[in-house]
């Protein structure tokens, strides 16, 4: 059966039978050179309460909403990444000085993941299919988030130390080593968080 | 004289009041479309569907979400590949770090008669994607699946175990970690060789190059890591991305890449656009054998 094709459109949206799109984007966006016009923690701020403004696009979801939350809250206050890029022992280079401009790159990820083309703006197929790439990795980073926290909740006296703090079983193996069974067995969390600080290496981004 | 003109005054102001009570005649203007309506103005708010940031060409959004090479980026390709749970260990990883199994049908001859043939089931991994039958997806680690080897018969698909309805025993079915590694691994090592005869791979470092698409292989016993990302030779903002194949021994390697590239120090650059399937599968095979 063909969908309806029932379109409202209003001052702030243009709702048809799949998307809400929202049409004032300006409160989503940081002000121009905003780098070198505020103070480190004003800027600081500013970011975070972007990013905030985004969850209602992340999911429909509520827990997934949650999780968003609660990961960038653990982002801001607690994480120590230059702590975590060192554990994997990926990255060669000096970690650039200027983290603000990763934030900046991070809402841009974001921003990316949460926009729909315009289909007279798309002149090549790839724009918007790297748009859908940024949802699926911005949800694929959530859901390993959720599993994190799970196990977090189940056992914090291991888990907390290792997920938050040390960062320990992000460390490479060496041959003929023995290694902590806890470790092999979040072997897939710990593929999935040295793949992420690869993909933060290269676009310069600190998600 | 005075009667005529007060009643010609008093005429006046009726035809005034008349004029005054007469029902107005509906103004015949236009009436333009209504496209929003104000009844609804936030209807965005209650609409219960996904929200989205519309991009228009004209918006400001429209500088901010520039493209940033994601299409041609090998770890945005693994990041962003669906989640299946990974039957084992029980966690949600994206499924191009894990290994597909399926339940293969094989004839072996019989212990004791050796001319009479029966069936026999394995767990065997699936290099290529296939999508005939129900598949299961395990850990891409040795060691991380021999340390949890009791639990080796989980990895079987879910409608495999628990149907009633089908003429093989779920017993009957072998699960043997080691082989599925070893088969894992040497499909791995036949789709590289058959990738690299394919095509023709340059030797020599593009200049430059703005994008994030480039890898190289190397062979390099003093390097600790299997990846590494470091700032590019040129400077500016591309990242070299470099995969030791140190950890996958000698005899193979050589016997693929060429007897040059394990002794001399051979590099050999690729590009993630043109050997996208290649370099997946070295990014698997080096974590196999971590």
């Amino acid at each position: 059966m063909a969908t309806r094709r029932l379109t409202v459109i209003t001052e702030n949206a243009i709702i048809n039978s799949r998307h809400t799109l929202i049409l004032n984007h300006q409160k989503f966006l940081l002000p121009v050179n905003f780098i070198n016009e505020y103070p480190r923690k004003d800027v600081l701020k500013m970011s975070y309460r972007r990013f905030m403004r985004l969850k209602p696009f992340i999911s429909q979801r509520l827990m997934v909403r949650n999780t968003y939350t609660e990961y960038l809250r653990y982002k801001y206050k607690r994480e120590n990444y230059l702590e975590k890029r060192m554990a994997t022992g990926i990255a060669t280079g000096d970690l650039q000085s200027c983290d603000l401009k990763q934030v900046v790159n991070s809402l841009r990820f974001v921003l990316k993941a949460v926009t729909h083309h315009e289909l007279s703006t798309t002149k090549k197929p790839g724009h918007h299919h790297e748009n859908d790439i940024c949802r699926r990795i911005l949800k694929n980073i959530l859901t390993m988030e959720y599993e994190k926290q799970r196990l977090i909740h189940k056992d914090p006296a291991i888990y907390y130390q290792l997920f938050r703090k040390t960062y320990e079983y992000l460390q490479p193996f060496k041959n003929g080593d023995k290694v902590n069974p806890i470790f092999l067995k979040l072997f897939s969390i710990r593929e999935f968080d040295r793949c992420l600080v690869c993909l933060n290496e290269t676009l310069d981004t600190r998600l | 004289m005075s009667l005529k003109s007060k009643r010609s005054e008093l005429l006046a102001s009726a035809s005034n009041l008349y004029v005054k009570l007469r029902p107005k005649k509906c103004s015949q203007t236009s009436i333009s479309p209504i496209d929003t309506t104000p009844l609804v103005t936030n209807f965005a708010k209650w609409s219960g569907k996904r929200k989205l940031l519309l991009l228009t060409k004209n918006s400001s959004l429209y500088n901010e979400t520039k493209p940033m090479g994601l299409d041609c980026n090998l770890f945005a390709s693994l990041l962003s590949s669906p989640m299946r749970c990974d039957k084992i260990a029980k966690l949600k990883t994206p499924q191009d770090m894990l290994i597909k199994l399926k339940v293969r049908q094989s004839k072996t001859a019989e212990v004791d008669s050796p001319q009479k043939q029966i069936d026999s089931f394995n767990l065997l991994p699936v290099v290529k994607s296939d999508k005939i039958g129900q598949s299961s997806y395990v850990t891409n680690n040795l060691r991380a699946l021999e340390n949890d080897a009791k639990k080796a018969n989980n990895a079987l698909p879910t409608s495999v175990r628990n149907s009633t309805m089908r003429s093989i025993e779920s017993s009957e079915i072998k699960v043997d970690i080691t082989s599925i590694i070893a088969n894992n691994k040497q499909g791995l090592l036949n789709l590289i060789k058959k990738e690299l005869k394919k095509h023709q791979v340059a030797e020599r470092e593009p200049l430059l190059e703005t994008t994030n698409d480039v890898v190289f292989l190397v062979f390099d016993d003093k390097l600790d890591n299997d990846i590494e990302i470091g700032p590019s030779k040129e400077g500016g903002e591309r990242k070299t991305i470099t995969l030791n194949l140190k950890n996958l021994g000698h005899s193979e390697l050589g016997r693929i890449m060429g007897a040059d590239f394990v002794e001399g120090g051979r590099r050999i650059f690729l590009r993630f656009s043109q050997h996208q399937e290649l370099i997946i599968a070295v990014y698997k095979l080096l974590a196999v054998s971590h």
